[in-house]
């Protein structure tokens, strides 16, 4: 469990990037795949759109042909209808004049380049064609299937394709002129019209790469198309119409529903690309006279689609771009913030345990300053009940021989010794009283030293002068020797206080030396008169037993004894009092293995700033 | 007859003192700063009480209680010390030398001679039973 956490925290920027990654890919792939599909569905509706306008505009060409168409008619029946014809003229001027105004009439209408008026029998009496076409005043138009119809049925009748020697297909629309009374059938006026210029009216007749216009008689011969020039007048269903559409069934399949007049639309290619083709006959007195195409190539479609669809993807990726980006960036802040609180979290965990770690020392530091407090009593009731004994047991004894016993022959010599004994305790409790006093200051930092300006000379003098007498009365085999410095040492220092340094240290040494010497020396170290850390070096040395190796560590902390009398205090005070002063105190033991020595030092004042001083 | 006490305590003075306080009241004293050299000079049947000092430094009280009672399982024996007080501790290391060793055989330094002679007094007359 553990292990992983672990490999979880350490990999967390690894994870954080590849998640990062894993997420923007997947949003995209998702975005991707489910573009597809809109995509797919909008192409799709797009294209039923463009499909279902197409078939309403195919519609819509096809009535404004059946329109345009019927709109000539009515000129033409007005023609059959005037009086001039219905009285039997066919020609003339005034027959010229009338024409003339109604060739331009249809001409504003749409293209016609004949109109032209037939006798009974079928020969063209008037006729007006634009420029640059032949006329055929007097021929017989009785072979035309269209001007037979209309004087068998007397009826006006739109013809199918036909050509004449100029190459040009054209539809005629033919009107009987019939006399209003008695019915009889006096000849025909009637238009023709270029296929391919009239049907551009409508569409697009040239150009095969956009959307085209395709235009088919009854019989199905191509009126108009913009395919191809060449299948003008050609018949669908023949070789050559057939070839060019590669006898696509779907194409020929929807020709021959048109035909009948059932409007439709379908999507194929014949090798030209994909097309769209919507169509619709062209109706006139609810009869199929001509079928219109509109021919679409679907790439037009679609590239209009795709226009749209860009935009709409480009808008969709940059806002899923947005938000990856905003996701990307979360996430960064979150694994910087995570990472800031990790370090948090270590540094606060570093210090709780440091914390800890203190508090556990302060606790070990409490138990043995509890030990060592215990122990303080234990030595410090031993110390101060021992002398006491003597103090009462002699004072008691002396009472009870003098007073009870009214003893008055004690020997001189005993008595001596009674009160010898008692000074002795008294002044060993007096030392100890002090010592533990001294030591109950320094450790309720309250130790103060009463500092003067003297020559350390004098103090060392007076107290090896003491320990001289002490050393006589005890008749001990040790020797002091010291040389006082020929140098005045000035040091500010509390007089007393090192005094007892001196005494303790020189005490220590006798109690520890049976025969030889102790010898004190002083030396001042940085000479240079402009050093400020000028010193004076005390070195007392004694041929004594040395120091256990044992307490050597230990010397100059509290309860350290090696004697049967002492409370451990000494050297610990000592120590306080050299360190109060700025100094240092150090022991060691000889390097020729007899007796040891000890070091101390003290700041010195230069006698320049003495005179200052005295100022 | 004279009752005689073997007293051993490193302290100089404190043997100098309390001996003099014992033959003063008529008990015969000997007394020893070093616990080896008592035990070196102790005579069995002879003393009818041995003081000893608990702390000192070559032998404390405790080991020479049990060198002494090799030599000597009937002599009656009393501690004297000025350590601390009769703490549980040091109770339980008397009642594991003897059984018989109550809080009396518990000498507190400083004494006064009064409390000290009614002490000795005491156990002696225990020895007695």
């Amino acid at each position: 469990m553990i292990y992983d956490r672990n490999f979880f925290f350490k990999k967390r920027k690894e994870i954080g990037i590849i998640s990062v990654v894993v997420i923007i890919i997947s949003s995209f792939s998702l975005f991707y795949y489910q573009q597809n599909i809109t995509e797919q569905n909008v192409k799709n509706s797009i294209f039923t759109q463009y499909k279902d306008r197409q078939v309403e505009s195919t519609q819509a060409v096809s009535e404004h042909i059946s329109s345009d168409l019927k709109l000539i008619k009515s000129i033409l029946q007005g023609i059959a209808d005037s009086s001039l014809l219905q009285q039997g003229l066919l020609y003339g001027d005034r027959i010229d004049k009338i024409m003339q105004e109604k060739f331009s009439e249809v001409n504003n209408v749409t293209k016609v380049d004949t109109i032209f008026i037939a006798d009974k029998d079928d020969i063209v009496s008037y006729e007006i064609v634009s420029e640059g076409t032949r006329r055929f005043i007097n021929i017989d138009l009785s072979f035309r299937e269209y001007i037979q119809e209309t004087r068998n049925t007397l009826r006006s009748t739109f013809s199918d394709g036909f050509r004449g020697i100029d190459t040009i297909e054209r539809i005629a629309l033919a009107v009987p002129i019939v006399n209003s009374s008695s019915g009889e059938f006096m000849g025909i006026v009637g238009v023709k019209i270029p296929t391919e210029s009239f049907f551009s009216l409508y569409g697009n007749t040239q150009d095969i790469n956009s959307q085209f216009l395709v235009v088919f008689d009854k019989k199905g011969t191509l009126l108009a198309v913009g395919a191809d020039k060449s299948l003008v007048g050609k018949n669908f269903f023949g070789e050559f119409v057939q070839n060019f559409t590669n006898h696509n069934p779907i194409l020929m399949n929807l020709t021959q529903n048109l035909l009948q007049g059932i409007s439709g639309y379908a999507i194929y290619d014949y090798g030209r690309g994909e097309r769209l083709t919507t169509n619709a006959p062209v109706l006139i007195q609810g009869k199929p006279l001509y079928f219109i195409e509109i021919v679409t190539p679907t790439t037009t479609i679609y590239s209009e689609i795709n226009n749209v669809l860009f935009e709409e993807k480009l808008t969709m990726f940059s806002l899923i771009g947005g938000i990856i980006a905003a996701i990307t960036a979360l996430i960064i802040v979150l694994i910087k913030w995570n990472s800031i609180l990790n370090n948090e979290v270590k540094e606060r965990t570093k210090e709780l345990q440091e914390s800890n770690r203190e508090i556990a020392l302060a606790n070990e530091e409490l138990k043995n300053h509890d030990k060592m407090q215990k122990e303080f009593i234990n030595i410090a009731a031993h110390e101060l009940r021992t002398p006491i004994m003597p103090i009462i047991g002699l004072s008691e004894l002396l009472y009870n021989k003098f007073i009870n016993k009214n003893e008055n022959n004690l020997k001189q010599e005993t008595l001596k010794e009674y009160l010898q004994t008692l000074v002795r305790n008294a002044y060993r409790l007096q030392k100890l009283v002090e010592d533990i006093l001294d030591v109950t200051k320094i450790e309720s930092r309250i130790f103060k030293l009463n500092t003067e300006l003297f020559d350390l000379n004098e103090v060392i003098s007076n107290v090896v002068t003491d320990f001289e007498n002490i050393i006589k009365n005890k008749n001990s085999k040790v020797q002091i020797l010291y040389e006082p410095n020929r140098n005045k040492i000035f040091v500010n220092a509390d007089k007393t206080r090192l005094t007892q340094t001196i005494s303790n240290i020189l005490d220590n040494a006798l109690k520890f030396t049976q025969e030889g010497f102790i010898i004190i020396t002083t030396r001042i170290t940085n000479k240079e008169k402009d050093d400020k850390d000028n010193k004076v070096i005390v070195i007392i040395k004694d041929t004594g037993i040395g120091i256990d190796n044992e307490i050597l560590p230990r010397l100059f902390t509290k309860f350290v004894t090696k004697s049967n009398q002492g409370t451990g205090l000494g050297l610990f005070i000592v120590k306080k009092i050299i360190e109060a002063h700025g100094g240092k105190i150090w022991a060691e033991n000889n390097s020729n293995g007899i007796g040891s020595t000890f070091y101390f030092t003290l700041p010195i004042v230069k006698t320049s700033e003495i005179v200052i001083d005295r100022k | 007859m004279t009752k005689r006490i073997l007293l051993i305590d490193d302290e100089p003075d404190i043997t100098f003192t309390v001996k003099d306080i014992l033959e003063d009241n008529g008990f015969q004293v000997d007394s020893f700063n070093d616990p080896i050299l008592a035990l070196n000079y102790y005579k069995v049947n002879f003393y009818d009480l041995v003081i000893l000092d608990i702390k000192m430094p070559t032998m404390n009280g405790f080991q020479l209680f049990n060198k002494l009672r090799e030599k000597d399982f009937k002599v009656k024996i009393c501690f004297f010390t000025a350590t601390a007080m009769f703490t549980e501790e040091i109770k339980k290391a008397l009642l594991a030398l003897d059984k018989t060793i109550e809080k009396d055989y518990f000498i507190q330094k400083p004494i006064r001679t009064e409390v000290l002679l009614k002490k000795i007094t005491l156990i002696m007359n225990k020895n007695k039973q």
